[in-house]
């Protein structure tokens, strides 16, 4: 995980934006990232959400 | 017709004016014989008339009879009215016959005897104050004062205004500023630090007359009926004991209340647990239940609630949670007793909650699936019993607990922290990452590295591994996942505020309590005023 999130930010300038979506599996939230970065997308949890679920999130009215 | 909630209302108002009443009566009293005995003959200050002491009994019985006998017959009178509220409240659940006539007069008879056994008691404590005074020559000033004292206690008027004040306080002020006035008063009135006044007895009951009168009512009226079976019902107050805190609310055969009220606990008064109830002060009450009680209001007993949780919703969600091992019973028994969720649906991996709508989204097989199904389901029970619509209750009962957990552990943390900032529960997180997880290689799964060394990630060795983490995440404000990469939510969602902290606590809490065995053993070693608060608020679960 740590070798990834290096890889990351070595590619991107930033870490993966981890928010919590998916905590209870670390195997998907490597394999996300290992997927942004073959696409050249930085690995965003945030923008994986609907914009509902985004204002959700924002006012904490999403638990995950 | 009042619902037994109504009811319950109706008569703590009624008891609350009836005290208020008898204390007016009681000050009167007081009053009136030191009125009185401000006239008593004296030799340079000092009593010494035994045969005016003597006569003063009757002058001193007159008062007692017309000020505190006078008011107890109109609050008895009063009761004829709780007879036809409480026959009113039973036939909202079931057919019942009002008591006769007969009995409310005889009721009623036999409370004026428990009220005019103190006023008896008290005359006689004053009038023989009065002789013995005359008799050693006491001055007039202290005889009134310790009379005054004998009915009132440190509540009693006083000369000095700044006592006065004390006493004000004591009545009106906070529960706080009441309690600290009372020690004062007690530091003044050093004689009285028992409190043994008529005012505390008279007090006293007066509540519990009231409320015996009620139960013994409805008790009769459902004898009446043939009912076998009997609510405890009334609101749990910040004052309420334990005991019945664990009650109210339950449904008992007679046998399960012999058993049950043949023990002993602080403040019982009666062995008979429809006079007794609670004990004391009590303002808990039984009401009969009828086999043919309308299902819509039949409080169930806890042997009537399955203990096998029923989701109500798709048949898939009971078969999850009844897989590996299924949930503990209690566990069953809350999801049972409380609203369910709108709805239980599955996104692919995962597993959220939107307290607004109470609907849960979760992985719907295997291991995972149950960890986040209870998991969410947790939220949506924090949420059910919240204060009000879209509050949890964890955040009002969880964050002390949690906090004091944290400490103890050395891992609370205020505010989320960068990797590379230091903190000193770093060690100690770090070692439940060894103690909980194994570090296993894992592989590029596509393009050209595919197969290579990815790098490391973190396995439970145990299934409560998860949601152990996670409040360790929680009360580390992330850094468990963000740093040492346990299962977590990370800085990302704990940056949002201490409620996501609490309401996570909450769901892991119930993850592991539903699941059972050493997860949660490990729980409530681990974080034991947690645990603990959150037991207390699923045995108090409605």
């Amino acid at each position: 995980m740590e070798e990834l999130e290096k890889e990351h930010f070595d590619k991107f300038g930033v870490y993966p934006n981890i928010i919590g979506l998916f905590w209870n599996d670390q195997e998907a939230v490597m394999d996300g990232i290992e997927d942004a970065i073959e696409d050249g997308k930085p690995y965003d949890e945030y923008l994986m959400l609907d914009d509902e679920q985004k204002q959700l999130f924002d006012n904490g009215r999403i638990l995950f | 017709m009042a619902t037994e909630s109504q009811h319950d209302e109706y008569l703590s108002d009624l008891a609350d004016a009836h005290e208020r009443r008898m204390l007016e009566a009681l000050e009167r009293v007081e009053q009136r014989i030191a009125d009185y005995l401000d006239n008593v003959p004296t030799q340079a200050g000092k009593l010494f008339d035994t045969e005016w002491a003597v006569s003063a009994r009757r002058e001193i019985q007159q008062i007692i009879e017309s000020e505190y006998n006078g008011t107890v017959q109109s609050l008895l009178e009063e009761y004829s009215d709780v007879a036809v509220r409480s026959l009113e409240m039973l036939n909202n659940y079931g057919d019942f016959t009002g008591t006769s006539r007969e009995v409310i007069n005889q009721l009623q008879r036999l409370t004026f005897q428990g009220f005019e056994d103190i006023g008896r008691t008290y005359l006689d404590t004053i009038a023989d104050q009065v002789y013995q005074n005359a008799l050693t020559g006491r001055s007039k000033a202290d005889m009134i004062k310790s009379i005054r004292q004998t009915i009132n206690g440190v509540y009693m008027q006083s000369d000095q205004a700044e006592i006065n004040k004390l006493v004000d306080i004591a009545k009106n002020g906070s529960p706080a500023q009441s309690k600290a006035a009372i020690e004062k008063l007690h530091t003044v009135y050093a004689a009285d630090r028992t409190g043994n006044n008529m005012r505390r007895y008279a007090t006293q009951i007066t509540q519990d007359s009231l409320m015996q009168f009620d139960s013994s009512i409805n008790v009769r009226a459902g004898i009446e009926a043939g009912a076998t079976k009997w609510k405890y019902y009334g609101d749990v107050i910040r004052d309420s004991r334990q005991f019945c805190r664990d009650r109210v609310g339950n449904v008992y055969t007679n046998e399960e209340i012999e058993e049950i009220w043949q023990g002993s606990w602080k403040g019982k008064s009666s062995s008979d647990a429809f006079i007794a109830r609670g004990g004391y002060n009590c303002r808990h009450h039984w009401r009969p239940v009828l086999d043919s009680e309308p299902a819509s209001t039949a409080p169930r007993t806890k042997a009537d609630i399955p203990t096998e949780a029923a989701f109500e919703l798709e048949p898939k969600w009971d078969k999850l949670a009844k897989s590996r091992g299924g949930i503990s019973p209690a566990a069953g028994v809350v999801i049972n007793k409380l609203a369910k969720p709108k709805s239980i649906t599955s996104k692919g991996g995962r597993g959220y909650y939107v307290p607004g709508t109470a609907e849960i989204v979760t992985p719907s097989t295997g291991l995972t699936g149950k960890r986040v199904l209870m998991h969410e389901y947790g939220h949506h029970i924090d949420y059910t019993l919240g204060p009000e619509k879209g509050v949890a209750i964890s955040a009002s009962r969880l964050r002390g607990p949690a906090k004091a957990d944290a400490e103890s552990l050395g891992v609370f943390l205020q505010r989320g922290l960068g990797k590379a900032e230091k903190f000193d529960g770093d060690s100690v997180l770090e070692s439940f990452r060894d103690q909980w997880y194994t570090k296993e290689a894992v592989y590029y799964k596509r393009g050209s590295r595919k197969g290579q060394l990815r790098g490391y990630q973190y396995v439970e060795k145990y299934d409560w591994v998860p949601a152990m983490s996670d409040i360790l995440d929680s009360m580390s404000r992330g850094r468990f996942q963000n740093k040492f990469y346990g299962f977590g939510h990370g800085v990302g969602y704990y940056s949002r505020g201490e409620a996501s902290q609490m309401t996570e606590n909450f769901a892991n809490l119930f993850q592991l309590w539903s699941f059972g065995g050493e997860g949660w053993e490990k729980a409530k070693e681990l974080f034991p005023r947690l645990t603990k608060e959150f037991e207390e608020l699923m045995d108090g679960v409605p």
